[in-house]
């Protein structure tokens, strides 16, 4: 009994053990078994991140470089720009100031010698010439005062053809031609330029007329002519609707224009102007004058109008730095055609810069602006 | 008898005066210049009543540039001016068939055609014109009048 007992005593402690080795070694597999898979997963996880991480950096730093030689090629062309518009401006400014010289352009030396020179050195010449403005034209049009070279080009035209009359048939027949083709150029430019106007223009306003007249009407007179009958006189329509109304005007600015017309030359293709232009005056337009002042003059020019001006370049300077340009559109036997436009100062030349005052009104005007819209927001927000 | 003479006379020469002016208006052309090929030109005459007479001004267009007839003087049948091209030329154009014929490129020609002559230098340039009258019935001071109106009238005040 007490054997036994004593084997009963001893047999009980032993299965708990057992019982707990058994479970112990499930945990113990599951934990011998999870170790490295935890471990995997962690380096899997590490890698992963590792990997995304390097991606994401190599993307990041990609994108950055990108844009960094996207800056430097930006820069760089616009720096070989520059340089090649610098190198082409000189070279075609030296060369347009050449002289039109003929090998030998004496009668006296083509009866003697022979010919050393022909007609068509000098046409060949003068072709070149334009085709340098032409360069010039279309490359710097838009900054540089070039109506200059236009009158100085059409003028040479004329006087090297002249003075080679003797190997050039029936010179003025020959000079037609290119002076067509720098009138041509010419009007390519300024319908460019008020294409650049009109691209930028708020469509709300209308800044542009059109002034047709016989050419006859405004003809330089003959001697017997009576040379106060050749003028036409034009003006835009001061109507109070209009005035009232908001069609007219370019940033608020009212302006009406009346404009002189005469002494149209057919063979250079120029026309005297006179212009006047009113402006409604701000108290006014505001409203909070009520006096019955009219329209006030604001500029008043007296020039000769030709192809070669250019609305960008030519053009007078008004309040709120605004422009006023007229140009030729057509002129022939029949019928000059001229346009008038009026434009905001940012799109007139980089060479005209505004003026100080212009400047600081500007800021003025755009800071009372933001106010006024920050104000109107709170309001729709209450 | 005297006044049915009177009566013929005066028909003459209201008659020679009407044959003798130029229309207004538009003319168009042709001009072939000294060793040249023909080429198409536009003239624009002009004219201007000074009591009995009548002034008439001619502009030649060619190449895109006005050419005077100066000292421009018109009868019945020709009319004779100097045109300067750089050269000096004198110029006769013909109404009359039988002077036409005797130039080579006027014969059957309609209008005035004729020869400008420069020979000076021991050199003798030859230029051919031939001038074609509009084709429409010249307008009447009244329409003329109107359409310069119209013209004159502002297109567009958009300003």
């Amino acid at each position: 009994m007490s054997e036994n007992e004593q084997q009963d005593d001893s047999n009980p402690p032993a299965a708990p053990a057992a019982v707990a080795k058994s479970q112990k070694d499930i945990w113990d597999k599951i934990e011998i078994l999870s170790r490295p898979i935890i471990a995997s997963l962690t380096a899997a996880v590490i890698a992963i991140i590792g990997f995304f991480g390097q991606n994401t950096i190599t993307e990041l730093s990609s994108q950055e470089q990108n844009a960094r030689l996207y800056t430097e090629l930006l820069s760089r062309r616009e720096e070989a720009e520059s340089s090649l518009r610098k190198d082409m401006f000189k070279e075609i400014m030296s060369g347009f100031f050449t002289k039109i010289e003929a090998k030998g352009n004496s009668k006296e030396q083509i009866l003697e010698g022979g010919e050393e020179y022909k007609g068509d050195d000098i046409k060949d010449n003068l072709s070149k010439k334009i085709l340098k403005l032409e360069m010039l034209a279309l490359n710097f049009g838009d900054s540089l005062s070039i109506g200059p070279l236009f009158t100085e080009l059409s003028s040479d035209i004329e006087r090297v053809l002249m003075a080679n009359r003797n190997t050039i048939d029936d010179w003025k027949t020959v000079a037609g031609p290119y002076q067509k083709r720098l009138r041509s150029l010419a009007k390519r430019l300024a319908s460019r330029q008020l294409a650049t106007i009109s691209s930028g223009r708020n469509s709300s306003d209308k800044n542009e007329f059109k002034i047709s007249v016989k050419t006859e009407l405004v003809e330089v007179p003959d001697e017997d002519e009576d040379s106060e009958s050749k003028v036409f006189y034009w003006m835009s329509e001061e109507d109070q609707n209009v005035v009232d109304g908001d069609k007219l005007k370019l940033d608020g600015v009212i302006r009406f224009f009346e404009i002189t017309l005469s002494n149209a030359d057919l063979e250079n293709y120029t026309v005297s102007v006179s212009i006047k232009i009113l402006e409604i005056p701000e108290d006014k337009f505001n409203k909070k004058d009520n006096s019955t002042r009219g329209p006030e003059i604001v500029a008043h020019e007296d020039f000769n109008l030709d192809f070669f001006n250019f609305p960008l370049i030519d053009n007078t300077r008004l309040s709120h730095n605004h422009r006023f340009a007229l140009i030729i559109e057509e002129f022939d036997s029949n019928t000059i055609e001229l346009k008038g436009v009026l434009f905001p100062g940012v799109y007139a030349s980089q060479r005209d810069k505004p003026f100080l005052n212009e400047a600081i009104d500007d800021l003025k005007a755009n800071k009372d602006k933001n106010e006024d819209s920050a104000k109107a927001q709170e309001e729709t927000v209450n | 008898m005297v006044r049915i003479l009177v009566l013929l006379i005066t028909a003459l020469i209201s008659h020679s005066v009407f044959a003798a002016g130029l229309v207004e208006g538009q003319w168009n052309g042709k001009i072939t210049m000294h060793g040249k090929k023909s080429d198409e030109v536009r003239f624009r005459v002009r004219s201007k009543q000074n009591d009995d007479l009548v002034s008439y001004k001619v502009d030649m267009f060619y190449k895109e540039r006005p050419f005077k007839f100066e000292k421009l003087t018109v009868d019945t049948k020709e009319m004779k001016f100097v045109l300067d091209t750089g050269v000096e030329y004198d110029c006769v154009l013909s109404l009359d068939d039988k002077e036409k014929k005797d130039i080579e490129d006027c014969k059957n020609k309609e209008g005035y055609c004729g020869k400008c002559i420069h020979s000076g230098d021991g050199e003798v340039r030859k230029i051919i014109i031939n001038m074609l009258p509009p084709l429409e019935a010249p307008e009447t001071s009244e329409q003329d009048d109107a359409e310069a109106e119209k013209i004159m009238d502002p297109i567009d005040l958009s300003l």
